[in-house]
């Protein structure tokens, strides 16, 4: 043994000295390890001796005792703040989604008591039950109670049914340890979003009173809920970002309670065989499994799955069940068959006839979003690379969009391009059109005067670093204010929004509000309420003359470190209302607890940007970009018209979706506002206000030499023509409206394809690949690093197929380039299986950040 | 004592407090929290008790439960602390904030009153300021077993870590204080081996 093994014991250990005879034998060699047993020996006498300390002062004592006699026992800060309900029961330490014990509450149901949580957390309810079994009781006025098995998203089962009416109504149903209870509240209970408010830890260290949060999401058509056993595992960053910290967060507490109830049993995973193909043998470690019984129990370990289906080769495949967890498998393709890979549609192998087509009419959702992409906060901690092949790799950044033949528009601020995949076809054919767009290349100019108010949201409490980028942020718009600027600032969490107006925004005014904000809220406790912060902003805004103001020349900046929570959708109505009126809004998400999904949608509907913020240091790079950001702008209130030919019909939008009427409403209004406003601006004729046929996006405003790609999927009957698109755009560049036409059609019989089909191709393929990344990624994020090779196995098994059927771009860099990273990813997920949770993170994030890349033709602005 | 406090016994609780109020006080203190706050972070964990008992698991020792709530309730004291020292460095002159951060944001010194200093000897107030010196998770795993004395595995559930993270932060604790604390005295070597005590190092 060395010294340091000999110091190492003695520290674990210094009696050992006394008592080990190896110890003995190298103290009596040694002077420096026996002068260091002897210290540890007085280290722990002296610690010992701190135990003689005075007790603490008698009237502490009976002002404790005074207090404890005042109330009655049993009661708790929790039980008291108990607002609609909770549950839960024993759960698999499953797949993340399926974790937890889970509750739904609503109004109807007024109170909801906890003992199932006594029951988790192992008390007296627990004992009277079978060791197998948890207890869920529920009372409340009227709601229904359902409980389901849940082994599986695809193989859930009713487990029982339980309907109660009347007033402080109990109901008790026992769940068998492994399954999570799902309790409805009923077709009248209004919709309910919230998110965690990350509440504080009981310190009593008992999961007594768990406060239920309800999230958005959906499992069969239900809302749930969450059990926020308040005992917290910390998410990481990754799953916080991904929206995932309530199924973290409820993990470890509820696998304590299994661990406790299921003691002495054997334990077990489950085996999701669902997405498996019909019409083939399964074997699970060469038994043959029943084609029912599509989620199989086994012990944990690793099992040989084969796949057997007729006039095919066996498919054969090993997975590693972990215990308690529900793992789904995917079957990987087998190597050298570039053939069987997926295509770039979604069910290339179902007939035309049965197919579901959208109508080819109305609304659909702008996909093109101006700001900082969410590839700033994915790249960020990639810095180093990714470990791989015995050196450092930015795989991440090796995923590029490819490049796209738009001309730049000859004059004026937009150019359109339409194409398709093919040029020609004899009879029925599934093709993919494609709209592009390109911004002209505009040279930045000296912004004109702004009047913008900073929205520092303070609702939750920011963590350290946040609180230091909205600081800076407040520091740095203090310090852009140029002539003629009127800058604000608005401070969102205390018990009413504080303002800073325009006359007295100074560096030392804005951190004292921010400072006195902070402590305020930390005193009383924060407001749940952003609107009357947000109407304060735009009051800052209001003044006479304000609806002369220039387009663009008036800004809320809303900053947030967390989610915008229940008033979500308000606060885009209220954005969009002003958005009207020519104040938009930007929405920045400050360090990395701000959703960046809110953001882009509230940012779409107050026809802003987006922008991320993860450091102090870019605080002033990030307002700098914001504020210029309009001038960069060269068309506004784009209107593409997609007019489908008789005979062609609408498979999908991809990455899009029709717009519900509200939302298509909303983008009339913005519309209309932009046309008036740029009218009574620059004097370009008002022309908007009547809906069109066929299918439309609006665009609010696109920026200077961006590209942005539309590719409809879709099935046309024979030769003829296609489709028509038609451009309307406020053009700024060229100051008029502007309006682009192209049409496209079909040739009869064969053609050779030109660069351009094949470009639309290649967009397809990227659409897809940037699809495969990022479910990778997800999956991996998740822990299901079967799911993530599977789903990267599916990538490399499509580029490949379409390599083989595009013998013409075998040379082509970008698709070598995709294949490369796609084997170097796989590299990567065969060594990170190996490899510790934290590689498994950053690996997740890169392919995340790979996904996000593929589709980055947006310029970050 | 908490079953017969449940049960109305009016002196029940009275007796828990003198029974444990001095190993909560202490852990308190010890773990950096400064007067006047330990008096009141005592008073709250008792209450917690109190407000709890009914749902106590009597299959998990009271000790591990009690001091579980106690550095609860230190956690949280301290991350609320860290919070006002940052807004103290934030209210500061801007260019003067920088020099101050790093020192602001640094855990309070967790050493006990100046009247009780008074009272420590030499020795250990050294102690003291060694164990205030090191990282939380070492400095209450050897509060918790050294201290208060309890099992490694007890130390885990109260610090909520693993046991084998525990045992490194009692190693680690242990050999940082060895370092901190003065020179003792020249160690005699076992008597079975003096003769051997010259030897080099192997």
């Amino acid at each position: 043994m060395s010294c340091r093994e000999i110091q190492d014991r003695l520290a674990d250990n210094p009696q050992a000295a006394r008592t080990d005879p190896a110890l003995c034998a190298h103290l009596a060699a040694c002077p420096a390890c026996r002068a260091l047993a002897e210290k540890l020996r007085g280290v722990d006498a002296a610690l010992a001796g701190l135990a003689a300390q005075p007790p603490p002062p008698a009237w502490v004592v009976e002002r404790t005792l005074a207090r404890v006699a005042a109330e009655p026992p049993g009661r708790s800060r929790s039980r008291r703040r108990l607002r609609w309900a909770v549950v839960a029961t024993a759960v698999s330490a499953s797949f993340l989604l399926l974790v937890s014990g889970l509750v739904v509450m609503g109004p109807t149901l007024r109170e909801l008591t906890a003992s199932s949580a006594n029951a988790l957390a192992g008390n007296e309810e627990a004992k009277d039950l079978p060791d197998h079994f948890a207890q869920l009781e529920f009372k409340g006025e009227e709601g229904k109670l359902r409980a389901k098995r849940l082994h599986g998203h695809r193989s859930m089962k009713d487990f029982s049914e339980q309907n109660q009416r009347g007033e402080h109504e109990t109901t008790t149903a026992k769940l068998p340890v492994g399954d999570a209870a799902v309790a409805d509240p009923g077709r009248d209970a209004p919709p309910t979003d919230d998110r965690p408010e990350g509440r504080d830890v009981d310190e009593d260290g008992v999961v007594d009173d768990v406060v239920g949060d309800v999230v958005g999401g959906v499992m069969a058509g239900e809302r749930e809920a969450r059990l926020d056993t308040g005992k917290r595992d910390e998410p990481s960053e990754l799953d916080r970002r991904l929206g995932r910290y309530e199924q973290t967060r409820t993990r470890l507490m509820l696998l304590e309670a299994e661990e406790r109830l299921v003691a002495g049993q054997q334990r077990h995973g489950w085996l999701d065989l669902a997405s498996l193909p019909e019409g083939g043998r399964v074997m699970v470690d060469g038994t043959e499994i029943d084609g029912k019984d599509k989620t199989v129990r086994l012990p944990p370990g690793v099992h040989h799955l084969r796949l057997e289906r007729s006039g095919e080769a066996p498919v054969d495949q090993n997975i590693e069940l972990e215990n308690g967890v529900v793992s789904t498998l995917e079957l990987v393709p087998q190597q050298g068959q570039p053939g069987r890979g997926p295509g770039l549609f979604d069910g290339e192998q179902t007939p035309l006839d049965a197919l579901a087509y959208l109508p080819a009419q109305g609304y659909f959702r702008n996909t093109y979003l101006p700001g900082d992409p969410e590839l700033a906060w994915l790249r960020e901690g990639l810095a180093e690379g990714l470990w791989l092949d015995g050196r450092r790799t930015r795989l991440d950044l090796l995923a590029q969009p490819y490049r796209q033949p738009f001309d730049p528009p000859a004059r004026g601020g937009l150019a359109l391009s339409l194409g398709a995949d093919r040029l020609a076809a004899d009879g029925p054919t599934r093709l993919l059109l494609q709209v592009g767009l390109k911004g002209a290349e505009r040279p930045a100019s000296r912004r004109s005067a702004l009047e913008a108010v900073l929205l520092v949201d303070l609702r939750r409490l920011p963590d350290e670093e946040a609180r230091r980028a909205l600081w800076s942020l407040a520091d740095a718009l203090a310090e852009a204010r140029q002539a003629g600027d009127r800058f604000a600032l608005v401070v969102a969490g205390g018990p009413a929004p504080q303002l800073l107006a325009p006359e007295k925004f100074e560096p030392a005014a804005a951190r004292k509000l921010l400072a006195d904000a902070l402590l305020a809220i930390e005193a009383r406790g924060p407001t749940a309420e952003l609107g009357p912060a947000l109407e304060r902003a735009y009051a800052a805004l209001a003044r006479p003359g304000a609806e002369d103001a220039p387009l663009g020349s008036q800004l809320v900046l809303l900053a947030t470190a967390g989610p915008l929570g229940e008033e979500r959708e308000a606060l885009e109505l209220r954005a969009h209302q002003a958005a009207r009126q020519g104040v938009s809004l930007s929405a920045l998400g400050v360090g990395t607890g701000a959703p960046a999904d809110e953001l882009a949608e509230l940012a779409l509907a107050g026809q802003g940007r987006r922008r991320l913020l993860l450091a102090a240091s870019e605080a002033r790079g990030v307002l700098e970009t914001e504020l210029t950001a309009g001038g960069s702008v060269v068309a506004r209130a784009v209107r593409l018209r997609i007019r489908l030919s008789p005979g062609v019909r609408l498979v999908s939008m991809l990455g899009s979706a029709p717009l519900e009427a509200p939302a298509a409403e909303r983008v009339r209004e913005a519309e209309r506002a932009i046309d008036q406003k740029v009218a009574h601006d620059l004097g370009v004729a008002a022309d908007r206000g009547d809906d069109e046929d066929g299918i439309q996006v609006v665009i609010p405003a696109f920026y200077a030499g961006d590209e942005h790609v539309l590719l409809l999927d879709v099935v046309a009957a024979g030769p003829g023509p296609l489709a028509e698109v038609r451009v309307r755009a406020k053009d700024l560049v060229s100051l008029e409206n502007a309006v682009l036409t192209q049409r496209l059609d079909l040739a009869p019989g064969e053609r050779p394809l030109d660069r351009r089909c094949l470009a639309v191709r290649k967009n397809a393929l990227a659409f897809r690949l940037a699809g495969d990344l990022s479910a990778a990624g997800e999956r991996l994020a998740s822990g299901d690093g079967q799911g993530a090779r599977a789903r990267l196995a599916a990538a490399s098994a499509r580029a490949a197929r379409f390599l083989a059927e595009h013998p013409s771009l075998a040379g082509d860099p970008e698709l070598a380039r995709d294949v490369d990273l796609l084997a170097a990813y796989g590299r990567a997920l065969d060594g990170h299986a190996q490899a510790q949770a934290p590689a498994g993170e950053e690996l997740a994030r890169s392919l995340l950040a790979a996904g996000k890349s593929k589709l980055a033709f947006a310029r970050a602005r | 004592m908490l079953a017969r406090h449940l049960s109305g016994d009016r002196h029940a609780f009275a007796e828990l407090v003198s029974a444990y109020g001095r190993p909560v006080h202490r852990f308190l203190q010890r773990t950096g929290v400064r007067p006047p706050a330990d008096d009141d972070l005592f008073q709250e964990t008792f209450l917690r008790v109190h407000r709890a008992a009914g749902r106590y698991d009597p299959a998990y020792p009271f000790r591990v439960w009690l001091f579980t709530i106690a550095r609860r309730l230190a956690v949280s004291h301290h991350r609320r602390e860290r919070l006002r020292r940052w807004l103290s460095f934030w209210r500061a002159p801007a260019g003067q904030g920088e020099a101050d951060g790093p020192a602001a944001l640094d855990p309070p010194d967790p050493g006990p009153d100046p009247e009780r200093r008074l009272a420590a000897s030499e020795a250990t107030r050294s102690l003291e300021r060694a164990l205030a010196g090191l990282p939380e998770g070492p400095r209450q795993a050897l509060l918790l077993t050294r201290v208060e004395g309890l099992s490694l595995e007890e130390a885990a559930r109260v610090l909520e870590a693993p046991v084998p993270t525990v045992k490194t932060w009692i190693r680690r604790g242990r050999l940082a204080l060895a370092a901190a604390l003065p020179e003792a005295a020249p160690a005699s070597p076992p008597p079975a081996a003096a003769s051997d005590a010259r030897g080099a190092e192997p």
